[in-house]
């Protein structure tokens, strides 16, 4: 990180984002309140120009409900985001166009974020020429370049979504976002689908163009070991807020959340004599419906005192860089 | 020809290919196995290598381009590939059930979760009560909070992770004897993935379920896989029970695949880079005639070029597709095994 300038390229400010429950016709006649799904709860956060910043934490935590919304995919329901200076909420058209040519996302789910009626060469084509990557004449040179980057063979232009595999079809997502330069790439869960030797080869990629292009990325992943391996610093996400965030040297060899800790102590041995199980978390997951009162974690968290259930903790700085929403580290 | 009493599936020299843009794709070229009752056998192989495509044909759910152009497919003592749509459709999810690599296409986008799990149940003599006990206990064993909310939802209303896990929960309504699980824990985290994979292993211990799992996690692999078989363009190339094949790879594919994994601090035996395997896939419409992995191989000569290699048994249960197998005699994987 040292070597690297900190200027913010994207200020995330106290974001939230929750999804309705649909409420039956009794709910409504026993005016019970109306619930919702708190996705996003107060995230802020400084993503800064050519880092790889990972976002961790369990599934369905709101990892890619925050991905969506930071790039304009969901309305927030209030906070900012400011990309380069400019809010997005108030570019005029032209500069919208061009922020969403520079923030790309490679979706979690590729088959869905793929027109299933375009043939993949069609597709790429389509969005070289739509942002003005490359004249009509130099389209085919590219899109060869773009395959071959995801290692898939060039013939495979003429196929279509439904004739590839699973992990074919996420390199196509890849590919897809690369084709417009970007300045910052959202990977929500990119590699996932992939066998190692691929994920590495994906991963080489993703670091050249941020040593060529100066390329900034959101990493996000369940995957502790590719994301050790990739990120600059990391953040931990539960429940629709971020519990901490640190560089990924920091967070993983001296992290501060009892959540985190246990994270990292579940991590599975590749030894198959070792089929003994992981330290799974205790407790119930509480559901993004009803967030706990006080710490968020309270309910799971092997240290919680008797206030931890009332008062929700801030975000308190611990070290240069390294910074904990946990009541242990308050100043 | 009869299977063996104690196998639960076989599956004999199957060849698969697709018709696409008049191209001719060998996506199965020869593929044998077979899965003991109460097993979990495993796939595992580059991305695009047939690993789905061998699940999806076992079950006969090929895409319309698809053509199976030779073998025999067992299920206990029935050929699946000789039976009618109609009896096939007796043996989909409740003799051999399936959870798909890609929940949002398997499962129906305009029926809530809770419908799509009771259809599992429709023939049981369950009362709605009780299919609705039998729901909300599944949704937990798989991890979703809060799930009598939960199932009046749609998939769309899932995040990715909770879309696999309602697939994994429909499925295992189902009660199947065979379970398929492709690639069931990508989206996971390691805490509901540890879930998932202690809930698979009960299934399997507890209800003699066998599985057929595909992952290309080979943490995974290890914590659940009694034999394994590894996939390159369309062929097996090496298969041995899932220590062996972690101490003693004798495939170069299978090799390269095991020093690519990245390592952890606390792992100071493990190497620091990810190394991938150079080169890539060969195109499905022009396999070489000899070895399929002859372009990326450190260890190839010209017999490799001329020749396939056939599956060598070179110790007991050990099998590897390799002309130079014994050259990475030594050669260790992902657990050194000086100890035996
Ligand atoms: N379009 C939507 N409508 C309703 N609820 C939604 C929608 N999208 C997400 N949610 C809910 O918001 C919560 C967070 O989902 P999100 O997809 O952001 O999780 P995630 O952290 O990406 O999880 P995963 O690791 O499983 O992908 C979940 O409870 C999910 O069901
Ligand atoms: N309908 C189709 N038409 C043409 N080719 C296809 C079709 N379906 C799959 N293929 C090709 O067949 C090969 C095998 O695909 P399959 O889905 O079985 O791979 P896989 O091993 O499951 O890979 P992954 O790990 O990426 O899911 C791939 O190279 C793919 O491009
Ligand atoms: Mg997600
Ligand atoms: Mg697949």
């Amino acid at each position: 990180m040292s070597d690297k300038a900190q200027n913010i390229l994207i200020k995330i400010q106290n974001l939230h984002k929750s999804f309705p429950l649909s409420r039956s016709l009794t709910d409504f006649v026993l005016r019970r309140p109306s619930k919702a799904v708190k996705a996003v709860d107060g995230i802020s956060l400084d993503i800064f120009e050519n880092e790889t910043l990972a976002l961790v934490g369990e599934s369905g935590c709101g990892k890619s409900s925050f991905a969506r919304t930071i790039i304009n995919l969901y309305k927030p329901d209030s906070g900012d985001i400011i990309f380069k200076g400019n809010n997005l909420a108030s570019l005029d058209k032209a500069n919208l166009k061009t922020a969403k040519r520079e923030c790309q996302m490679i979706f979690q789910d590729p088959y869905s974020s793929l027109n299933p009626r375009m043939s993949i060469g069609d597709m790429l084509h389509e969005e070289l020429l739509y942002h003005h990557i490359c004249s009509k004449k130099e389209a085919q040179t590219k899109i060869n370049e773009l395959l071959d980057m995801v290692n898939l063979n060039k013939d495979t232009a003429e196929r279509f979504p439904s004739e590839f595999s699973g992990g074919q079809r996420q390199r196509i997502g890849i590919a897809r976002a690369l084709a417009v330069n970007p300045k910052f790439l959202i990977a929500d869960e990119a590699v996932s689908a992939l066998d190692i030797s691929i994920q590495a080869q994906i991963l080489h990629l993703l670091q050249s163009l941020q040593r060529s292009h100066g390329l900034t990325i959101l990493f996000i992943s369940h995957d502790l070991r590719v994301v050790h391996y990739i990120a600059d610093r990391v953040a931990v996400m539960y429940l629709g807020k971020i519990i901490e965030l640190g560089t990924t040297d920091q967070v993983y060899t001296s992290p501060l959340h009892p959540y985190t800790k246990i994270l990292l102590d579940s991590l599975p041995s590749v030894d198959p004599r070792k089929k003994s199980s992981v330290p799974a978390i205790e407790g119930n997951l509480p559901s993004p419906i009803d967030i706990p009162p006080g710490c968020r974690f309270s309910t799971r968290c092997p240290n919680a005192k008797p206030h931890c259930f009332n008062d929700e903790p801030g975000f308190y700085k611990v070290n240069d860089d390294h910074s904990c929403a946990c009541h242990e580290y308050i100043a | 020809m009869n299977t063996a009493k104690d196998t639960i599936l076989k599956v004999d020299n199957l060849k698969l290919q697709f018709s696409s843009n008049g191209q001719t794709l060998n996506a199965l070229n020869g593929i044998s196995f077979s899965i003991r009752r109460g097993e979990t056998f495993g796939f595992v192989g580059e991305s695009g290598c047939g690993k789905s495509t061998t699940s999806r044909a076992i079950l006969r759910l090929l895409a319309d381009n698809a053509k199976i152009t030779d073998g025999t497919i067992y299920y206990n003592e029935t050929d699946l590939l000789k039976l009618s749509e109609k009896d096939l459709r007796k043996i989909r999810g409740k003799e051999i059930g399936m959870i798909f690599q890609d929940p949002m296409t398997a499962l129906n986008p305009v029926l809530t979760i809770r419908k799509q799990i009771f259809e599992q149940l429709r023939d049981t003599k369950l009362s709605s009560k009780e299919k609705e006990i039998v729901a909300i206990e599944i949704m937990n064993k798989v991890g979703i909070p809060l799930p009598e909310k939960r199932l009046n939802e749609y998939i769309f209303q899932y995040s990715g992770g909770m879309r696999q896990r309602a697939m994994i929960a429909i499925t295992l309504a189902g009660n199947p004897k065979l379970l398929i699980a492709d690639e069931p824990t990508t989206a996971l985290d390691v805490t509901i993935q540890d879930q998932i994979i202690k809930l698979l292993n009960h299934v399997k211990e507890d209800f003699g379920v066998s599985i057929l799992l595909i992952t290309h996690d080979l943490g995974v692999v290890g914590r659940m896989c009694d034999r394994v078989a590894v996939m390159y363009a369309g062929y097996i190339v090496e298969m041995a029970d899932t220590y062996t094949l972690f101490s003693a790879p004798r495939h170069p594919y299978t090799k390269g695949l095991m020093d690519a994994l990245p390592k952890l601090p606390q792992e100071q035996t493990r190497n620091e880079e990810m190394k991938p395997i150079p080169g890539a896939l060969p195109s499905l419409s022009d396999l070489p005639q000899g070895c399929p992995f002859v372009s990326r191989c450190q260890l190839h000569q010209t017999l490799c070029q001329d020749q396939l290699p056939t599956m060598q048994e070179i110790s007991p249960g050990h099998f590897a597709r390799c002309h130079y197998f014994h050259k990475l005699e030594g050669c260790t994987g992902l657990i050194n095994c000086t100890k035996g």
